[in-house]
């Protein structure tokens, strides 16, 4: 019987506080659930509890057997999304570093490593490197390596995100297992379906305390109410939008035709369909469907066999999921928006830089991007994620493609910057162009998208107009179902 | 046949001998087209000349291998070199700027303090203040540098016709250093080179200190993670480096027997291209010793190989930069086959 406590844990990052008087108190058995939205504190608890992070005030406490523990982070083992081990050794070396039992000689980790690994299913991989095991069995790995350090309380912070639905099953069998060796297990993720299936007890954290406790009856909709107190989940107003589904004069035509397209590292095979101008796409499916991989074959990113023909010479603007890949840091904001234009744009009469023109498209893209900032030159950094990620969308827009691809167009991005980024695209659509959106979460497609494609294991399993969907828990259940099992597609 | 693969392909263990394999082969290639134009190539006398030129390369270039290992770099070590020399050389037979002399082996322990000094300072920089290891240690570099002319206001010393003489036991210990005939004509100073290699060797393949620096060059922050003591062995790496790069210095001036202040010519960049020859990622976590080791046969041989064939130095340089290029362009391709196998044969295991 192991149980952590924090109590009154304070935290400040300059004028944010991080965590206000959060107190949780988790007992071994069950697995615990953790969910909120971004920024409400998750990430800055899971690094103090790892000790990694020391609390301004607040007491974390760890007890096993009515014992108290010192040094509670000795005990806590975190699960990291992007597994936290070594490309470069092999599995059984990775289980060693830090636990290696002699100064000289050869390395050998512990006696017990072929049983752990075996208890985990990735016995055969002892002698292989990381860097040729899929994620899954990293983080397996890793897994391993919190075993097998005598942790307590094991942080699982979105572990499937990344993987295949048979693998994450059987990764929330270990995780079942591990509560039953009286370890205790939380889970922080974003899927509220995974807290559905797994956790007997919910805490929603937001503005970085626990606000709510949900235990026994634990239903997607009481998380989601939770989660999004204030703001409900429909479709943007059709003021604020134009009607969208038509060009101004009511026609579609094709800007973009797949034929047996394949992916060069078959995450995809002999995909076919046509992108309409004048419309939103979304594109769904699990990690490692392909889905990800035909968005940025869409966006000219990624190589790909087979016919990819823009009837019209259509040109393609491509964004990245990942800020890191779309913002420069180093530039202002006014300079990111024009990052993407070439010298017709920016040279000008002598035929260099020009300073004025520069300004110009900065200044013209805070208000036609509604970009909250104090003006074009403040660096971009100043900006929050939300208005950072307006101003990579309004570069890509300003560079005038035809077809614009965007993977995962709100990723940490709030409540209230998520709709204007929806209207930025859904207007932008509405000029005649074709929009592909990578979503990963069902009411993004249901908000911003016309259609919306599901990938399974490599191909296209079903297509659908939103509108016929009707509402936003049937066109979660239609994704869902598609995006498990491959159906053929209609 | 999934375990043949696994054996051929899928471990850092096989990789690497593949790796050695192909180096060890291109080897005997060269050493075999310089002998057959060249008989006089694998003579007794020239692969004596051939080790004695590899022996100051081989003990900067192994301690190179575990700071590049780290992710790392050491521009300082050739400065180092030629400071070791020159300090032993002034606080030994005077005649410099100092204005004191010491007995050989006290001036020999104060060369070796300021290389650990050294070590310490590119340690402070790199992991205290944050600086990238390429800026301190370029900046030790030039200090190293001006402190030799400073030291020995650039004059050259002899310590066999030293004004004062030194002492008979000193001059013979000194020369026992590097210089000494061991039986069969063997110069002393190739013993250093073993003695390096196998201590290098053992740190690299046969301790926690060499396993840990593989974990940490892999991957920092995992490192970190697991709250392995990266701080405690970037200091003890670059202070290892530069007390190899003093020895090597000293040992050099021993043989050679007289020293004047910047001698070490190329000799840094020839140590970084033994390293990465040998197959070692400048990224760190990648790299055996014995890579290292041929690295250093390769470029030695050339060196002699392409004098001994009257090829000018100025083409032999050329010929040297582009083997480099080719060598290390050759490990980035075979890399990224085997890697491509042995993620197939790790999907075949599933």
């Amino acid at each position: 019987m192991t149980s952590l406590v924090v109590s009154d844990v304070r935290k400040r990052y300059g004028a944010t506080r991080a965590l206000d008087g959060l107190s949780l108190a988790i007992e071994s058995g069950s697995i615990t659930g953790i969910a909120g939205p971004n920024g409400a504190g998750k990430s800055t608890l899971m690094r103090m509890l790892a000790g990694e992070e020391t609390a301004d005030s607040g007491d974390i406490t760890l007890t096993r057997d009515g014992a108290r523990l010192d040094e509670p982070w000795r005990y806590v083992a975190v699960v990291h999304q992007e597994p936290q081990v070594w490309p470069n050794m092999t599995v059984r070396e990775n289980l060693a570093v830090g636990r290696e039992r002699s100064w000289f000689g050869r390395m050998e980790p512990a006696k017990d490593t072929a049983t752990v690994l075996a208890s985990l299913g990735i016995g055969q991989y002892a002698d292989y490197q990381l860097a040729d095991l899929s994620l899954a069995v990293q983080q397996r790995v890793e897994i391993a390596r919190a075993i097998m350090c005598d942790a307590e309380v094991f942080l699982f912070d979105e572990p499937n995100s990344a993987l295949t639905e048979n693998e994450s099953e059987a990764l929330f069998a270990t995780m079942t297992e591990l509560t039953a060796k009286g370890k205790v297990v939380i889970l922080i993720t974003h899927r509220l379906n995974d807290f559905v299936r797994y956790c007997r007890r919910v805490l929603v954290l937001r503005d970085g305390q626990i606000r709510h406790e949900i235990t026994g009856d634990v239903s997607e909709a009481r998380i989601a109410d939770e989660l999004t107190v204030g703001l409900s989940v429909k479709r943007v107003a059709a003021d604020a939008v134009p009607a969208k589904g038509a060009q101004p004069d009511g026609r579609h035509t094709v800007a973009l035709r797949l034929e047996n397209c394949c992916d060069r590292q078959k995450k995809f095979e002999k995909v076919s369909f046509e992108l309409a101008t004048g419309k939103v796409l979304a594109l769904s499916g699990v990690e490692g469907s392909g889905a990800r991989e035909l968005a940025q074959v869409i966006g000219q990113f990624r190589p790909a066999n087979g016919t990819i023909a823009t009837p019209n010479g259509e040109n393609v603007a491509y964004l990245a999921a990942s800020r890191r890949q779309t913002i420069f840091h180093n530039l202002s904001v006014g300079e990111n928006l024009a990052a993407r234009l070439g010298y017709r744009q920016l040279n000008g009469a002598a035929g260099l830089l020009s300073p004025a023109r520069l300004s110009a498209i900065g200044f013209g893209g805070l208000g036609r991007y509604n970009v909250k900032a104090q003006n074009h030159m403040a660096p971009i950094t100043s900006l929050s994620g939300g208005n950072q990620q307006k101003v990579a969308l309004g570069a890509a827009i300003e560079s005038d493609p035809d077809i614009l691809v965007v993977e995962e167009p709100t990723r940490g991005v709030d409540v209230a910057s998520k709709r204007d980024i929806y209207a930025m695209i859904r207007s932008f659509a509405r000029t005649g162009r074709a929009v592909v959106l990578l979503c990963t979460e069902v009411p993004e497609i249901f908000e911003a998208a016309d259609e919306v494609v599901v990938l399974a294991k490599g191909a296209i399993s079903g297509r659908l107009e939103i509108t016929t969907a009707g509402d936003l828990p049937r066109l979660a259940d239609w994704i869902a179902e598609r995006e498990v099992s491959p159906l053929p597609s209609p | 046949m999934q375990n043949f693969m696994l054996r051929t392909f899928g471990t850092q263990k096989a990789l690497n001998n593949l790796r050695t394999l192909g180096l060890a082969l291109a080897i005997v290639l060269i050493a075999a087209l310089v002998q057959s134009q060249r008989a006089a190539f694998l003579s007794f006398d020239n692969v004596l000349t051939l080790l004695r030129s590899m022996v100051a390369l081989g003990m900067i270039a192994f301690a190179q291998k575990l700071v590049i290992l780290l992710g790392e770099i050491d521009l300082s070590v050739g400065a180092i070199y030629g400071l070791a020399a020159i300090l032993t050389a002034t606080l030994w037979l005077g005649g410099g700027s100092l204005p004191f002399t010491l007995p050989l082996i006290p001036a020999l322990i104060c060369a070796l303090l300021v290389a650990v000094l050294a070590g310490v300072i590119n340690g402070f920089f790199t992991v205290r203040a944050g600086l990238p290891s390429f800026i301190a240690t370029l900046g030790m570099l030039n200090v190293a540098e001006g402190l030799q002319l400073l030291v020995s206001n650039a004059s050259t010393f002899t310590p066999a016709y030293n004004d004062p003489l030194p002492p008979a036991w000193e001059l013979s210990l000194f020369h026992v250093l590097g210089g000494a005939l061991l039986p069969f004509g063997i110069p002393s100073e190739i013993l250093w080179l073993v003695a390096a290699f196998i201590f290098f060797w053992i740190i690299r393949h046969r301790t926690i200190f060499g396993f840990r620096l593989v974990a940490i060059g892999g991957n920092p922050d995992a490192a970190r993670v697991a709250r392995l003591p990266v701080a405690k062995y970037k200091y003890v790496v670059f202070i290892l480096s530069a007390v190899m790069a003093a020895l090597a210095g000293i040992i050099d001036f021993s043989y050679v027997g007289s020293v004047g202040p910047t001698q070490s010519g190329s000799l840094l960049f020839s140590a970084i291209a033994a390293v990465v020859i040998g197959g070692a990622s400048l990224n760190g976590g990648r790299g055996t010793i014995v890579g290292t080791l041929l690295g250093v046969i390769l470029l030695a041989m050339l060196n002699n190989g392409l004098a001994l064939l009257g090829v000018g130095s100025f083409i032999q340089l050329i010929f040297i930069g582009v083997v480099t290029i080719a060598a290390v362009w050759l490990d980035t391709i075979s890399q990224k086959l085997i890697r491509r196998a042995g993620q197939r044969s790790a999907e075949a295991t599933t």
